[in-house]
């Protein structure tokens, strides 16, 4: 996939605002749960509600790259709709550069652009080029200006010379970078990505990767926030991200931040001689718990697995102690934590009734 | 507006890409005046003095008919159908994400099927003219204007359709109610005189009565405007009544859809 830098995608112009691009506060959204018929008639005043977000203030600031991390049904997607709109919330505000979310959602729409990546929000009987300009126009894109932008946008996704054929002829990368093509038309100022690499082969989803950051959050000035289950999404896109679980924020912070707050300290060492003495002594000392040995490799390599509770520095000294007492070391690392355990370690520890770690 | 024609150029290029079904709504559209020009003929001597007053002759008044007929079932039922697509192609929640106003938005969506009628009438008519039916063709402006009170009447009956296709998912078979009965109450392939007393009283509380009524007079008969404006009147309350209710309950439902997140969901 080639992603094209645009010949003129302009930065915003309010891109100095000391507004920060999102500001949520106290937001929350709760749904019914619907309930048999039985239940109804027998208790018709009793509802049981599902707190899809609770009380989430955050602010996320222009040109920033902002991911929100959490398992299924964590409130990611309600939150998303309700900045663009679509759902309103139940307490709490939001504003999209200043402007409420419920009180001025018109004008919050020429602003925020919401992508999901669900393909079916195409009109698969056209082309590129009618999705695109259908959408142009409804954004009150007109005349010459219309045609230019729509050129425009198919050439930052690289689409242009595809844009006659009919989008259920398409690859689900092209489609989702027709969503992407079609989210840009109206410059906005807020992207929203739900999971826009889900259907994305590696290659092209690092492509797409690279694009966003090159050419959306950058030259463009367009702040991007992205719902996402991918680790290179998180750690390496995003300048923050914020762990939901059960609609209430658990955490906010640089990804890589998180990871070393969260992660334990555990280290992997690969030696010849997992069962020697100074492993034993190092952890009578108390410089390594939790030791854990692998099985031998086909060279006769064997993988350790041990925490280290004094951090690097004692690190340093338990691969002294083992060069010291001769054990042949081809690898000490820190384990860095996946992206999987990461936000089940914030979980683990920031719910409500979780012991701090 | 221009939101409205671009969705309507949306349709037609989507309806174009089916040109098979396309041809083919045409074409048995045209052929369906056979049995209508024969069936007309055959019952003609025993309606005759049924519909005096709404016709000179049963073929002329089944052809009014069946184009007010089609006029109404595309305002009751275009707008329920294009809601339920866009939910299911999931088009519909991003259409509501875009600054364009909701009336624009509903229009476009509904535009190119009453488009799509309005053409399937100047076919009816045509292939009725081959058939022998005399109509005063010089007074069908002012049927149209009576026909587009029909439409407007219907579409709000379509938007409370709409709405519970928003708020249920389902519309408890309103359309149906309503093109039915309206099409066997209100007068389109039968005079309402004929049915018993009892049942005929319902036909007076049915637009369709007052504008197919109002149509045939001025189209068949050549009533001068004045002389239907008594229909014409009550039709436009029918019609104030209807679009008030069709835009509360829209309203209502996409109060309740944003509040319950339901917009896109199927």
């Amino acid at each position: 996939m080639t992603l094209a830098a645009p010949a003129n995608l302009r930065p915003v112009s309010s891109m100095s605002s000391p507004e920060p691009a999102l500001r949520l506060h106290d937001l929350s959204k709760r749904f019914k749960v619907r309930r048999s018929l039985r239940e109804t008639l027998l208790h018709p005043k009793d509802a049981t509600f599902v707190h899809a977000v609770q009380h989430v203030s955050c602010e996320v600031q222009t040109g920033e790259f902002f991911g929100l991390l959490g398992p299924n049904g964590a409130g990611k997607t309600t939150l998303f709709k309700m900045l663009a709109t679509l759902t309103s919330p139940d307490e709490g505000w939001a504003t999209v550069h200043g402007v409420d979310v419920m009180k001025d959602p018109r004008t919050v729409r020429r602003m925020i652009a919401p992508v999901a990546a669900d393909e079916r929000g195409l009109h698969w009987r056209l082309s590129a080029l009618e999705n695109l300009r259908l959408f142009a126009t409804l954004y009150s894109l007109r005349g010459s200006e219309l045609e230019a932008r729509v050129d425009e946008v198919l050439g930052v996704v690289g689409l242009r010379g595809a844009e006659r054929r009919t989008v259920g002829t398409y690859s689900s990368g092209m489609r989702q970078r027709l969503l992407i093509a079609r989210a840009l038309l109206i410059r906005p100022r807020v992207l929203l990505l739900d999971e826009p690499t889900r259907s994305l082969d590696p290659v092209s989803a690092r492509d797409f990767r690279q694009f966003l950051r090159a050419e959306v959050a950058g030259p463009a000035g367009c702040t991007v926030v992205l719902a996402t289950h991918s680790p290179e999404e998180a750690l390496e896109l995003c300048d923050r991200v914020a762990v939901l679980n059960k609609g209430r924020l658990l955490a906010v912070g640089p990804a890589r931040a998180l990871e070393r707050q969260y992660s334990d300290e555990r280290y992997h060492v690969r030696t010849r001689n997992a069962g020697h003495q100074v492993f034993r002594e190092l952890e009578a000392r108390g410089m390594i718990e939790r030791v854990t040995i692998g099985d031998v490799d086909v060279d006769g390599w064997t993988s350790v697995e041990c925490h280290v509770p004094g951090g690097a520095d004692e690190a340093a000294q338990v691969l002294a102690a083992l060069a010291g007492a001769g054990v042949s070391v081809a690898g000490f690392d820190r384990l860095e934590l996946s992206l999987a355990d990461l936000i089940e370690r914030i979980v683990r520890t920031r719910e409500p009734g979780a012991s701090d770690a | 507006m221009r939101s409205a024609l671009a969705l309507i150029r949306v349709s037609l290029l989507t309806a174009a890409s089916y040109r098979l079904a396309w041809i083919m709504s045409i074409a048995g559209l045209a052929l369906q005046i056979v049995p209508t020009y024969y069936i007309g003929r055959t019952l003609d001597p025993f309606l005759a003095p049924a519909i005096k007053g709404e016709g000179s002759d049963y073929f002329g008044f089944l052809v009014m008919g069946t184009v007010a007929y089609l006029l109404l079932a595309a305002a009751v039922d275009s707008l329920p159908r294009a809601l339920e697509r866009g939910i299911n192609t999931g088009t519909l929640e991003l259409i509501f994400s875009t600054p364009s106003s909701v009336p624009s938005l509903l229009v476009g969506l509904t535009g190119y099927e009453l488009l799509w009628a309005t053409a399937r009438c100047i076919v009816v008519l045509g292939a009725a003219a081959v058939f022998g039916f005399h109509a005063h063709w010089l007074r069908f402006g002012e049927a149209a204007v009576i026909l587009a009170m029909v439409v407007a009447t219907y579409f709000g009956a379509g938007m409370i359709a709409g709405a519970m296709i928003i708020a249920y998912r389902r519309t408890a078979s309103i359309q149906t109610v309503v093109i039915v009965g309206s099409a066997m109450l209100g007068g389109v392939t039968y005079p309402t005189k004929l049915v018993p007393t009892w049942i005929g009283r319902f036909s007076d509380l049915i637009p369709m009565t007052y504008g197919i009524r109002a149509v045939r007079r001025i189209t068949i008969d050549d009533w001068p405007l004045r002389a239907v404006l008594p229909d014409v009147g009550t039709l436009s309350l029918f019609c104030i009544a209807f679009l008030a209710a069709g835009s509360l309950a829209m309203t209502h439902a996409l109060r309740r859809a944003r509040a319950e997140g339901t917009l896109s969901q199927y």
